[in-house]
């Protein structure tokens, strides 16, 4: 079964990831881990620090890898950006794992027919 | 001046006919369970060089300090905050850079390997490296997890380090503390000081001593 991660990603720890490093229990689980499968990041941080080009930088690093983004929202007129609802953490990690599970039968059903 | 005693680039003064002293080793551990050997690296350079050593605070809970060679001073990053008091003091990681000849890293750790690789100096270690003078000979021994070893950030990392002019004393397939089977694993102290000792020869042979 394939695992899945929902993370908050607060500033510091999204520097780690995007630079490798691994120096908690964490970052050490991402620095081994297979991008085979699924790794969700749902950030939150004031905007200020959102719209500085590190993120951007970091998002790209991150995004190179395969880790999937959750945005945050702007909330209180713009000053953060807050982590989504967990309910929309959810729903978005069950239709990616629903997403992949289909591929897959489609694949292996295809296979089994005699397509490649 | 006539009768002066030549000066070395690093304003260290040496006698006009004085033996050739023996070669200064920076030896360095990380916080990887490889660590564990980090003692016995340190017996089989002590021999032939003048040895100091350098630990992470993650290298601590592996090495055994009881079995480090008695001549080996292992400095910590306690040692850089307490040796400096006020302006003008000497700083630990500048006088460790200007005294070595070579360095080595042994184990090189995952997350270590990562703070050289973006340039982060934050303990003892790291100050050495980012203050280095990269005409010196410095090795690194890898030791991680196979998943780690396998993982897209270390071929990134290893790249960077290679740039820099750093040494790949590769890891080897066997079986790891962890219980897994496979690539990351320490090269042994043997083959990290033959490989060194080597090197060392070679380049003195090839310059007269001097590297």
């Amino acid at each position: 079964m394939l695992l899945f991660s929902a993370s908050f990603a607060f500033i510091h720890g999204r520097h780690e990831i995007a630079g490798g490093l691994c120096d908690d229990l964490l970052t050490t689980i991402v620095r081994a881990w297979d991008y085979r499968k699924p790794l969700f990041v749902a950030p939150s941080m004031s905007t200020c620090i959102w719209r500085n080009s590190f993120t951007e930088e970091h998002l790209g690093e991150i995004d190179g890898l395969g880790i999937m983004l959750i945005p945050p929202v702007p909330v209180n007129g713009d000053l953060e950006r807050a982590m989504v609802e967990p309910a929309t953490i959810i729903s978005r990690v069950k239709a990616s794992y629903k997403k992949q599970k289909m591929e897959q039968k489609e694949g292996s059903s295809s296979t089994s027919s005699g397509q490649v | 001046m006539a009768g002066s005693e030549p000066v070395r680039a690093e304003g260290e003064t040496m006698a006009v006919d004085a033996a050739p002293r023996k070669p200064r080793i920076l030896l360095a551990a990380s916080g990887s369970v490889a660590a564990v050997k980090f003692a016995n690296l340190c017996h089989c350079f002590s021999e032939w060089a003048d040895v100091r050593a350098v630990s992470t605070s993650a290298s601590l809970h592996f090495i055994d300090r009881a079995a480090m060679p008695k001549d080996v001073i292992l400095y910590t990053d306690d040692n850089e905050w307490s040796s400096w008091k006020k302006l003008g003091d000497s700083v630990l990681h500048i006088e460790l850079r200007k005294w070595a000849d070579i360095m080595v890293i042994a184990p090189l750790s995952a997350n270590t390997l990562g703070k050289i690789a973006g340039g982060l100096c934050d303990n003892l270690l790291t100050c050495i490296v980012r203050a280095w003078d990269y005409s010196k000979p410095f090795f690194v021994a890898p030791a991680m997890n196979t998943f780690m070893w396998n993982n897209p950030f270390t071929e990134r990392h290893l790249i960077s380090i290679d740039e820099l002019g750093i040494s790949l004393i590769p890891p080897v397939t066997k079986r790891l503390a962890c219980g897994d089977y496979g690539n990351g694993a320490m090269a042994e102290p043997s083959t990290i000081y033959s490989t060194v000792r080597l090197f060392y020869e070679s380049k003195a042979q090839q310059g007269n001593g001097d590297i």
